[in-house]
């Protein structure tokens, strides 16, 4: 075997096609990595990172993409020198990969073991029998239980993290020099995702083998990383050790990425307690029936969320916090009735939500307002923006110009361009649709805002904005929030109290601080303590702010 | 209550169970239709005997049920129905059933040998242009596969005669065999097979190129999958990701046409059966409209709307064999 | 110490500027339109051409194309005049054609919007119709339907929309099922905005883009189909219709095969225009799609 970097790339350089808002994904990009050792390259989205894993594995969507100049040498042997069928001898033996979507990155009509044993079959000569024996101790290796049936099952029968087990065995099956692992924990709930960090690690290191980990997370950089490279447009900003560029980083950009990373710290308890009741649940419950009955089979009923009593004071953020199929966002839908609950009520100026006519329920809604997860799918592509906003006051009688005019202002606390007012959606970015998002909802002047996962969508640094921006609102205009989240960072920064569901059930309640500082059941452990990164706190920095381009 | 049933079984069943109110609801459909054709039994029988005085004819109508509310006409009709009693052609003067029992070989035959052909060549070719995607291979493939699309299959019918029977003398204009030949055996079977090629060919083209152009579609679709980069990432060669992931992904929305597309293809033998003349299902609902037959007419449509009921739990039960997602239970 | 991202990017180009340029791409796309372009001028000045009635003697009959120059294209075993046939048979073609298409779009919108967006026991009802219009096949319930309603083209247009609505109404059905999801329709609603609004002004301008391509198949089917109960001569006597001289010419194949032969091509481009028309719209609507 040789010695020396596992992986070298030099001055890299990754053409996009004509058209494109920039002519290279990639400008030269340097990188090593040797035995042993987890590179984590870092950047937000559009930064050309998984492009850098695509040219690796030499599976760029050429000829659209290709590579323009540099090298990459695996073991000393430049690999943009490989003919295809060399290629494939390498790819899946000597390197790997682990992909983003464990949902979608198995073929769904094939059984587990036919996957890690195609992978096998393609590189190992051994006979059958042998190989399905090293498949299923490598569903072992991976603590998959009861490796014998899961080699039998299809991918849809086994859960999210176990599928990316699955992966990570097929990827491992053949002790490859290196594994090029993109976003592979990003689809995960965060007690999953820190298991399979660690599996990462403790694998990685049996076999020795370097590993190119991918990621946008600087709190999953902090737990694995040896070595850190930051992208930023295709550029490499700043390269180093991960303990030197977590903490004390150089160039600016890295400073605001870093910066922008929520800290663990929640806000100081305020005396909110006192303040009037606005938003009150209590006893609800919502099972989601098993649906259609005789004629199109038989699904099991699941319980998303069973006897529900919380309360929202005025100028209050109640944090709702729990990992997926807790049923939190059911209570974001039950609450605004977007969602029908089977029992319980929802009180809101004195008055049962739940039990409005519809008639009733629609005058209402001017008191609950709704900020969406996704910017792209919650704003309507064919209206625009100002009508997008003033709809809400024009519902309910508000006079068409007297809204348009409003919705102007809106923009203006958003901090929007006036210039947004007459554009279509698609013509914005990610935290701008948010922010639109968030005009809207203020639009109708609503007593309480019900906000559902609105910063998991967007790039770490855009969401630090929009953060800010809500919490800025909050002060200025008194504003009760239910906000929803899976991410506990975001949760510590913004909630007064937080409620934390499992399975349906509230299993613990509190301020914030105390939650975080003190928690009492087992589960909020755990989950606490599935940060990833928590040990690291990131640095603050005083620089000037770095101005995004257009891009 | 778990009983030791397979679970396709089970599928089936409830596949059957869902096909009842789409049964009734065509009973009810022809029975409406018989209401708003002009004339009812009686007048076809009163016509057939070349008049009747009014007394006689009201206690035919009594004695038809005619006289009745028409609740009871419809309860009454669709029993019949139920028992494949479609009544009485005035026409071929025997029962309807009877005449399409006759008919119904040919248009099976025809049926089952244009959909075998037009499938599996067009998804054969969809999946090849697939893989060749924008060459020169592909350009043709996808250009033969608009024309043929957009060809009535009548003209081509009208194409094919003139070239393989006026003017090269190949094939034979028309019929199911040849009258006066009296073949057995071996040489009845070739004689048929002749017959059907035209007729074949002009009824399958238009579905092969619309097989060929979904089928292209589908497999360019997924290739761009994730599973399939997967498969890449693994050291899967381009043959295998063809034939181990991309097709089997690739057939299911095909086969869900092939379905939904048949009742079509049922139509489609009206048409070509009528120029060919050959004694099938299709020929003989173009000769009902002519002779206005309405009782066959009718059960023309049942008829051919129960076999397009079977070809599509067929389907279904391919579509579950294909997707390993369908829950069977 | 932040990145701004308030800044807004250039203001893109209209739509219908967007739209031009993506078709534009598309040169199988454009043939469509050229030709589409030929069968509209033909059917608008089918009048001016030969103002004369196309069903009437126009020269010898039988006389071949490119003869005569009274009659360009020949004339069949009556005499009339074929290139007369052909612009008047584009008037009739058009005319069922977008007729047809837009009863059947009618009904399909209206009942894949309600299965679509209600569910529930309406979906089931409203698809046991849908399937069992869908399980009769549709040349069959069109021939019963012109025996019952007669041969008039009226009769027929409305035929035609009655057994090809179907499609269109599943294919409204699952867009409406996918998009009642979306979260811009929950906004809505959290809004106060009645299920009426959501449906024709928040649902159905998204819907619309696959409806708009799925009208240019049903167009063409349409005329297929008319075109098939013409040659039948169960078409409108009344009217020049391509289908008609088609199976006219089938009597003189032997001797005469242009008879046949040339509204045959006719038919066969126009249907091509609009499978070309309609793949140019898929490109030029749907920009998620990969382009060459």
């Amino acid at each position: 075997m040789s010695s020396g970097p596992v992986l070298d790339i030099r001055d890299l350089r990754i053409a996009l096609p004509e058209g494109s808002d920039r002519p290279f994904a990639l400008e030269g990009l340097n990188l090593t990595v040797n035995p042993g050792e987890i590179v984590c390259l870092v950047g937000e989205s559009g930064s050309g990172k998984s492009l850098t894993a695509g040219a690796v594995m030499r599976l760029l969507p050429e000829p659209h993409v290709q590579v323009a100049g540099g090298a990459i040498a695996f073991e000393n042997q430049n690999l943009l020198d490989k003919t295809e069928a060399e290629m494939r001898k390498i790819r899946g033996n000597r390197i790997s990969m682990i992909f983003q979507e464990p949902m979608t990155a198995l073929n769904p009509q094939k059984t587990v073991g036919w996957q890690i044993d195609e992978v096998l079959g393609l590189h190992m000569n051994a006979p059958r029998s042998e190989r399905r024996a090293h498949a299923i101790e490598m569903l072992d290796r991976v603590h998959i239980p009861d490796p014998a049936s899961a080699y039998n099952a299809y991918p849809h029968q086994i859960s999210g993290g176990q599928r990316q087990r699955v992966m990570i065995a097929m990827a491992l099956s053949l002790s490859p020099r290196l594994i090029i692992a993109d976003e592979p924990t990003t689809a995960l709930d965060v007690t999953t995702q820190l298991q399979i960090l660690k599996l990462i690690r403790e694998l990685q290191e049996e076999d020795g083998a370097g590993v190119l980990f991918i990621t946008h997370d600087f709190g999953v950089v902090a737990e694995i990383a040896d070595h850190v490279v930051v992208l930023r447009n295709g550029v490499m900003v700043e390269t180093g050790p991960a303990s030197q560029v977590l903490n004390d980083p150089k160039h600016p950009y890295t400073q605001a990425l870093i910066s922008s990373v929520p800290a663990l710290t929640p806000p100081p308890a305020k005396a909110v307690t006192q303040a009037p009741v606005v938003l009150k649940g209590t006893g609800l419950k919502k099972t989601f029936a098993a649906s259609g009955g005789f004629l199109s089979g038989k699904r099991e009923a699941v319980v998303a969320v069973r006897d529900l009593t919380f309360q929202l004071h005025k100028g209050e953020t109640l944090g709702v916090v729990g990992e997926s199929g807790s049923g939190k966002t059911t209570v974001s839908r039950i609450v605004t009735r977007l969602l029908e609950a089977d029992s319980g009520a929802v009180e809101l100026n004195d008055t049962d939500l739940l039990a409005c006519s519809p008639r009733e329920l629609r005058a209402m809604r001017k008191h609950i307002q709704m900020v969406f997860q996704d910017p792209m799918a919650s704003l309507n592509p064919r209206k625009r923006v100002v009508d997008l906003i003033a709809q809400g006051p024009i519902v309910h009688g508000e006079n068409r110009e007297t809204a348009r005019a409003r919705a102007r202002d809106l923009l203006e606390l958003v901090e929007l361009s006036p210039a947004a007012a007459d554009r279509f959606p698609h013509e914005f970015s990610g935290g701008q649709r948010q922010r639109i998002g968030i005009a809207r909802a203020l639009a109708l002047e609503p007593k309480v805002i019900v906000a559902d996962e609105p910063v998991s969508a967007l790039d770490v640094s855009v969401q630090a904005q929009v953060l800010t921006l809500l919490a800025d609102l909050r002060e200025r205009m008194q504003l009760s929030l239910l906000f929803v989240t899976h991410d506990l960072r975001v949760a510590a920064q913004l909630c007064d109290r937080i409620i934390v569901m499992q399975k349906g059930e509230i299993v613990e309640s509190g301020l914030t601080a105390e939650v975080f500082a003190d928690p009492q059941h087992p589960y909020t452990r755990n989950l606490l303590s599935s940060i990833p990164g928590r040990h690291w706190t990131p640095p603050t920095f005083k620089t000037a702010p770095v101005t995004e381009g257009a891009a | 209550m778990s009983l030791p049933v397979p679970p396709i079984l089970t599928y089936a069943l409830r596949r059957l169970v869902q096909a009842v109110p789409v049964i009734i609801l065509i009973m009810v459909g022809t029975f409406l239709l018989l209401k708003l054709a002009p004339g009812d039994t009686v007048d076809a029988l009163v016509g057939d005997m070349g008049g009747a005085d009014a007394a006689f004819i009201a206690r035919l109508r009594a004695e038809y049920g005619l006289d009745q509310p028409v609740w009871v006409q419809l309860w009454r009709y669709m029993a019949k129905l139920a028992t494949f009693d479609f009544g009485w052609s005035f026409v071929y003067e025997q029962p309807v059933s009877r005449v399409l029992m006759d008919r119904l070989g040919t248009t099976l035959l025809l049926m089952a040998t244009s959909l075998s052909l037009a499938f599996t060549i067009g998804i054969a070719l969809g999946a090849f242009a697939a893989r060749r995607a924008y060459s020169l291979t592909d350009n043709v493939i996808s250009t033969l596969g608009l024309v043929f699309y957009a060809t009535p299959s009548f003209f081509l019918s009208l194409m094919m005669m003139l070239l393989f029977s006026v003017k090269l003398g190949w094939l034979p204009v028309g019929g199911i065999k040849t009258i006066a030949g009296f073949y057995t055996g071996w040489d009845h079977v070739v004689d048929v097979a002749l017959h059907l090629v035209m007729p074949t060919a002009a009824l399958s083209l238009i579905y092969l190129s619309f097989y060929l152009r979904l089928m292209r579609a589908s497999v360019l679709e997924v290739a761009e999958l994730d599973y399939v980069r997967t498969a890449r990432a693994k050291g899967a060669g381009e043959t295998r990701l063809m034939f181990h992931h991309i097709m089997r992904n690739a057939l299911l929305p095909v086969v869900t046409l092939l379905g939904l597309q048949f009742s079509t293809l049922l139509g489609g033998s009206v048409v070509v059966e009528t120029i060919f003349t050959l004694p099938g299902l299709g020929q003989l609902a173009y000769q009902s409209v002519v002779q206005r037959d309405m009782n066959t007419l009718m059960g023309i449509i049942f008829l051919s709307s129960v076999i397009v009921i079977v070809v599509n739990f067929l389907t279904d039960l391919l579509y579950a064999r294909l997707d390993s997602r369908i829950k069977l239970t | 110490m932040t990145l701004v991202d308030a800044d807004l990017r250039p203001p893109e180009p209209s739509r219908p500027v967007v739209f031009w340029r993506r078709y534009r791409r598309n040169r199988a796309a454009l043939l469509g339109l050229f030709l589409f372009a030929i069968v509209v001028f033909m059917a608008l000045t089918a009048g001016l051409v030969d103002p004369d009635d196309p069903l009437r003697r126009a020269g010898v009959p039988l006389t071949a194309p490119f003869v005569d120059w009274a009659t360009p294209l020949g004339t069949d075993q009556l005499g009339r005049d074929i290139l007369s046939g052909i612009f008047y048979g584009a008037r009739i073609s058009l005319l069922v054609g977008v007729v047809a298409t837009l009863i059947s779009i009618a009904i399909g919108v209206v009942i894949g919007a309600l299965a679509g967006y209600f569910g529930g026991w309406v979906d089931d009802v409203l698809m046991r119709i849908t399937e069992a219009f869908q399980t009769i096949p549709n040349f069959v319930l069109l021939l019963a339907l012109v025996a019952i309603l007669g041969s008039k083209i009226e009769w027929i247009t409305l035929a035609i929309g009655i057994v090809s609505w179907t499609a269109p109404a599943r294919m409204v059905r699952a867009e409406f099922m996918s998009l009642r999801g979306r979260e811009f329709v929950d906004a809505a609603r959290n809004l106060g905005v009645s299920n009426t609004a959501i449906i024709f002004r928040e649902i159905l301008p998204n819907a619309l883009p696959p409806i708009v391509v799925y009208a240019s198949v049903i167009m063409a089917l349409s005329i297929l189909l008319e075109s098939a109960l013409a040659f039948l001569g169960l078409g409108d006597p009344n009217y020049a219709s391509w289908g008609n001289m088609i199976g006219q010419g089938r009597a003189v194949l032997r001797t005469a095969w242009y008879c046949a032969a040339i509204p045959g091509v006719a038919i066969v481009l126009t249907v091509l225009s609009f499978s070309l028309l309609g793949e140019g719209l898929n490109d030029a609507l749907n920009p998620r799609q990969k382009q060459r």
